[in-house]
């Protein structure tokens, strides 16, 4: 193929049948080689070879190493013509180029041209190790998402095409199926917690999971986001059980909701852990002074008698202002 | 006599969309059947993941679409579905209205649209904007969800959302019911009928600038009425009408620094406003002598309690009129408006400057305050414990505020991972978390109450024959929490295809409260991965996680936790593997084992959480796919407890209860040591579920969705009280469904959906005991019904 200088024109931005302005190809291809030489120039180990690889073939080949997304557009018209719609495209407007072409990602295309097509010439992030399309696209996503590395996904090489489609995403945010379906497909120990009788509303629509989790990572356990105050995630919307109060029931700051509450779903009623509301509340308050752990130990009430639920009198149980007993009155 | 009270009616909102008229609905399903739209779904049904189909068909005539439109430099998509949805319902209307709620009646079942730019430089406000909406028209939950942005200069996205939360499962908070019962409440004290309605806006200024601005606004509300049960003058129940609402205000600005490096500072502010007052639902009892009308619940199972002296001894109800000689209550009300606010700031770094080196932390300081303004409560009746008459409390604060609250809290978090060589890498994350919750309230009340020596006290004594007396309770507490912790990580990569990775997590606690306590633990643990990629296709993960408590100092508990069913070992193994063989199968099993205990012998805590599960797609043709997902799932635990039991014929021991020495009352429960058992605390809740749906569209006009799910718990539990059955946990939830899109014209398709919710008890519904069946006011929960929904879409 013959060198190519930078475009005047480009597929990107470009409603069919319609010319974009030179001022976006300009910014296009230049912002582009910007974005590349910062994010993919710094010297990296053999695990980053692909585009480095490519780019040294391609230096060899040509001059200037970087081809243009028109080039690209005359094999890949279909994938030039879908991207017209992707946020990528955003980055035209950084320095008057037109967004990230498709050396942004897959490096440069001066060998691949060169070689008639040699997928070996450049970064194909379908057949590039975990590590490798991580490190990509954090090189301009790393602010936003900056614990990716250290988390759940990233250390188990859940890499960032396992969950986006760059090409040929319907989704929000270029995710490849919308929630909840997407993260079903390997957490498929959570669908059927969302299956039972009492379940947030995450198969509804209602909830997503990225509303309690950080699917990129947080400095939290199990990804999860954490209220403003730093509270847990769930008082987000729970507001009423948040507090801070004078007579706090200390098991809710210190252990969590999930000391009562399953958050998913279960079998039991307001998707506490047990059927059995007593039995939740006897796990600590046994009326036994040989039993081990710090007050307050339990009253010996009657579970023969007239109350099933410790919650019908103890009704104010997140915590209370008036009331040392969690009753809804002042004592 | 006694009045049977309908919650439902009490509360006066339905659940959403039930009561629409039959005719109305047959009338536009009528109408309906005879239009033709295009019809999405997507909203009720996952659809089957989007992998590709096993032959790569050439694109043949494309399925119908509409005509590209452009308006005002726009391409323009929109579509709208309307219809609506004809419900029938058997069994427990409640128990329907709990789980799904779903009625009938006309909807906007959905709303899209799409504008993009044709040339950004001749379209200032935005380039792009995307909408969609679903389930307005009386769908328990609508959501709307809108993007829109403008190249470098911004980007926004907003959602609202609002769910009917009905809630009326009668084994929650349902006093027992037995022969000597008084009043038959067959709906749980604590039903609910309230709306959550969320409210969520982001809006990034300059977001490709070295300096970019964020604002962001939320905010939550949850209204409406519900119940709540007060035990206090007797047993009543409460008519509590939510109305708190919480906003917050983010501001944020991100300086990149340098390559990959930026610096963030975000102020957030949350205004919490509680207004929830209460008061009786409505008086139901006449009191005897007049005095007008008495509120109580009773519930009282052994009713052979008497009240009064002399000729005025008689039992709490006689024919339905309440004994005045008895606790009662005929006026409770409290208004206790909560104001909170968090005024937080967090400052945020993160850098990878360096290619092997990748860092980021944070800082974070939130300083709540919450006050109690303008409490007042009343309690009109009569307290037999204490003489009580009559009690108005109010806040004893400056200004009349009955309550301050604090929360101080600091985080700060450090995590780096660096990679040493091509096949070594560490990381390390650091972790800072200190809270102090101090709290006060001042209690003014003034109280009419007689003694013990007054002569004919009872529920008609008016108040100018009684001394009034005027008291303050004043109290402080605090809880404070601090905990550091620190993961240290290496990761191995082998080869490409192995990866192993180890570690330690370490973390101190430390708790101080109010109570004198000053306790603190050490936790160690094992952080141990492996992931096996051979290829491509298959990816293996296996991950251990283990942890182990122990005391640090003198003071701490002998189980080495905070609480007793805190666990003090936990083993945590999760296997997941998904398999690729082919660009038109998907395979996933997932393996997850949980073991957790406390091991002090006083404790005896243990619990499991066990699950394996499978999940195949199959995309057969571009006609035709296959979705399948089974799991096994299996939640246990037992903690020893101890509970104070008096058995009757109608309330025999519990099986298994063991009359130990292990429970030994303290000095502030004098009963007596023979009616104190130890149980087991046994829950164990072993589940199957099941679900396969396929997608056929044999032509490019039709498309056929069907599918089934089922749930099936058959559980069991340690029921203290043998009145209780197991209700949900031992249950059957059944949802197949059906959907067909039909394409008429490009522009129009008509879609028609049918569901089907079945749930089922498979233990005992009601309580039989001694061979009596304990049936009084609990209906059966049992509900099914079926959901037929008919939609015309126009795209345009």
């Amino acid at each position: 193929m013959h060198k190519v200088e930078p475009e005047a024109q480009s597929p990107i931005g470009a409603a069919p049948g319609k010319l974009p302005g030179p001022r976006a190809c300009l910014s296009f291809i230049l912002g582009a080689c910007i974005l590349c030489a910062s994010a993919l120039g710094a010297p990296a180990t053999k695990s980053d070879s692909a585009p480095k690889a490519g780019a040294a073939q391609a230096a060899n080949a040509t001059s200037n190493p970087y081809v243009g997304g028109d080039v690209c557009a005359t094999c890949h018209e279909e994938v030039s013509k879908k991207f017209a719609g992707n946020p990528h495209t955003k980055l035209a407007a950084q320095h008057g180029a037109a967004g990230v072409n498709c050396e942004g990602c897959h490096g440069p295309g001066g060998a691949h041209v060169a070689g008639g097509g040699d997928i070996s010439k450049i970064f194909d992030p379908a057949k590039a190790t975990a590590p490798q399309v991580d490190k990509m696209c954090l090189g301009c996503h790393q602010g936003k998402h900056p614990n990716f590395d250290r988390s759940a996904h990233g250390e188990a090489n859940v890499s960032c095409i396992g969950c986006h489609s760059i090409h040929s995403s319907k989704e929000e945010k270029l995710l490849k199926a919308a929630q909840p379906t997407l993260c079903y497909q390997c957490h498929t120990d959570v669908k059927p917690q969302f299956a039972m009788p009492f379940h947030h509303k995450v198969d509804e629509g209602l909830v997503q999971c990225s509303d309690c989790h950080d699917v990129h990572g947080t400095f939290e356990k199990k990804s999860l986001k954490s209220a403003t105050q730093q509270d847990a995630v769930c008082v987000k919307c729970h507001t009423e059980t948040a507090g801070p109060w004078v007579y706090e029931h200390d098991v809710v700051k210190t252990e969590g909701c999930t000391a009562c509450h399953t958050p998913h779903g279960g079998p039991n009623p307001r998707l506490l852990n047990r059927a059995n509301v007593n039995t939740i509340c006897l796990q600590c308050h046994s009326p036994s002074t040989n039993f081990t752990t710090s007050a307050p130990l339990g009253p010996a009430h009657n579970q023969a008698a007239q109350y099933q639920s410790c919650t019908i009198c103890h009704a104010s149980i997140h915590g209370s202002n008036t009331s040392g007993v969690f009753f809804n009155s002042t004592e | 006599m006694t009045v049977e009270t309908n919650s439902q009616q009490r509360l006066g909102g339905s659940p959403a969309g039930f009561n629409h008229p039959r005719f109305s609905t047959l009338t536009l399903a009528a109408i309906l059947l005879t239009g033709g739209a295009v019809a999405g779904l997507g909203q009720v049904q996952p659809q089957p993941d989007a992998a590709k189909p096993a032959k790569q068909v050439a694109e043949t005539t494309p399925a119908p679409a509409p005509a590209q439109r452009v308006l005002g430099g726009y391409q323009v998509h929109q579509s709208i579905e309307v219809g609506g949805r004809y419900t029938t319902v058997s069994g427990s209307q409640p128990m329907w209205a709990t789980l799904i709620n779903q009625g009938s009646g006309g909807r906007v079942l959905g709303e899209t649209l799409d504008l993009r730019s044709l040339n950004p430089a001749k379209t200032p406000l935005f380039d792009t904007l995307t909408s969609y909406s679903t389930g307005y028209g009386g769908d328990p939950l609508d959501v709307t969800r809108l993007k829109f942005s403008k190249g470098r200069w911004y980007d926004f996205d907003g959602s609202f959302r609002r769910d009917r939360n009905y809630f009326d499962y009668n084994l929650l908070a349902q006093s027992l019911l037995g022969p000597n019962a008084l009043v038959a409440e067959p709906d749980s004290l604590h039903l609910f009928n309230t709306v959550r309605r969320n409210t969520d806006t982001n809006l990034t200024i300059l977001p490709l600038s070295i300096v970019s601005f964020r604002a962001a606004y939320n905010h939550g509300t949850h209204e409406g009425p519900s119940y709540t049960t007060l035990h206090n003058g007797g047993d009543v129940q409460l008519l509590q009408w939510f109305r708190n609402s919480a906003d917050t205000f983010t501001g944020g600005v991100d300086v990149k620094l340098a390559k990959r490096t930026t610096l963030s500072y975000d102020q957030f502010y949350v205004l919490y406003k509680g207004d929830s007052p209460f008061s009786l639902t409505g008086a139901n009892y006449a009191v005897k002598n007049g005095g007008g009308l008495m509120e109580s619940l009773g519930v009282d199972t052994l009713a052979t309690a008497t009240c009064g002296s002399g000729a005025n001894k008689a039992l709490e109800f006689v024919n339905g009129v309440a004994n005045p000689y008895c606790s009662g209550t005929t006026v409770e009300t409290q208004s206790s408006p909560i104001r909170t606010t968090f005024p937080t700031e967090q400052l945020r770094f993160s850098s990878g400057y360096w290619d092997r080196v990748a860092m980021n932390g944070r800082v974070l300081y939130s300083g709540g305050v919450s006050d109690v303004n303008s409490f007042n409560e009343t309690f009109t009746g009569l307290l037999t414990r204490t003489y009580t008459r009559q009690e108005i409390d109010s806040g004893g604060l400056a200004n009349g505020a009955m309550a301050h609250n604090k929360r101080v809290n600091v985080n700060a978090d450090y995590g780096i991972v660096a990679e040493l060589s091509k096949m070594f890498s560490v990381s390390d994350t650091f972790d800072f978390w200190a809270f102090r919750v101090p709290g006060s309230n001042s209690v003014n009340s003034t109280i009419w109450a007689g003694t013990a020596t007054t002569p004919n006290l009872n529920i008609n004594t008016p108040l100018s024959a009684l001394p009034q007396t005027v008291t303050n309770s004043a109290n402080q507490f605090f809880l404070n929490q601090k905990i550091i912790a620190n993961t240290a990580m290496a990761t191995a990569t082998i080869t490409p295809q192995f990866k192993l990775s180890g570690g330690w997590r370490f973390k101190t606690r430390n708790i101080t409260d109010d109570g004198g306590d000053d306790l603190t633990w050490h936790f160690n643990g094992a952080v141990l991965g492996a992931v096996i990629q051979p290829s491509s296709a298959l990816r293996i993960n296996v991950n251990y996680d283990s942890m182990s408590s122990s005391s640090a100092n003198a003071t701490t508990t002998p189980s080495n936790t905070y609480t007793r069913e805190a666990p003090n070992k936990i083993n945590h193994v999760r296997v997941r593997a998904t398999f690729k063989p082919a660009n038109w199968i998907n395979l996933a099993v997932t393996g997850n084992d949980y073991i957790a205990k406390n091991d002090d012998p006083l404790v005896n805590h243990s619990e499991h959480n066990q699950d394996v599960s499978f999940a195949a797609t199959v995309i057969a043709s571009e006609q035709l796919s296959f979705d399948f997902n089974y799991a096994y799932d299996d939640v246990y635990s037992r903690t020893d407890l101890c509970y104070l039991f008096t058995p009757t014929a109608t309330a025999p021991l519990p099986p298994g209860a063991a009359n130990s020495g292990t429970c030994v009352l303290s000095d502030s429960n004098p009963q007596g040591a023979p009616n104190l058992y130890l149980g087991k605390g046994l829950y164990d809740s072993p589940s199957n579920f099941v679900s396969a749906s396929f997608n056929y569209a044999p032509m490019r006009k039709l498309r056929i969705n069907a599918g089934a799910r089922l749930n099936d718990v058959n559980g069991s539990a340690e029921q203290l009280n043998p009145l209780m059955v197991p209700g949900a946990l031992a249950s059957k939830y059944f949802t197949p469904f059906a959907d067909i899109v039909l394409n008429i014209a490009p522009e129009w398709s008509w879609h028609g959906n049918y569901a089907y919710d079945g749930y089922g008890e498979q233990g005992a519904m009601n309580a039989t005991v001694n061979g009596i069946n304990i049936a009084d006011g609990l209906p059966s929960r049992n509900t099914h019904g079926s959901i037929l929904t008919l939609g015309v879409k126009y795209a345009f």
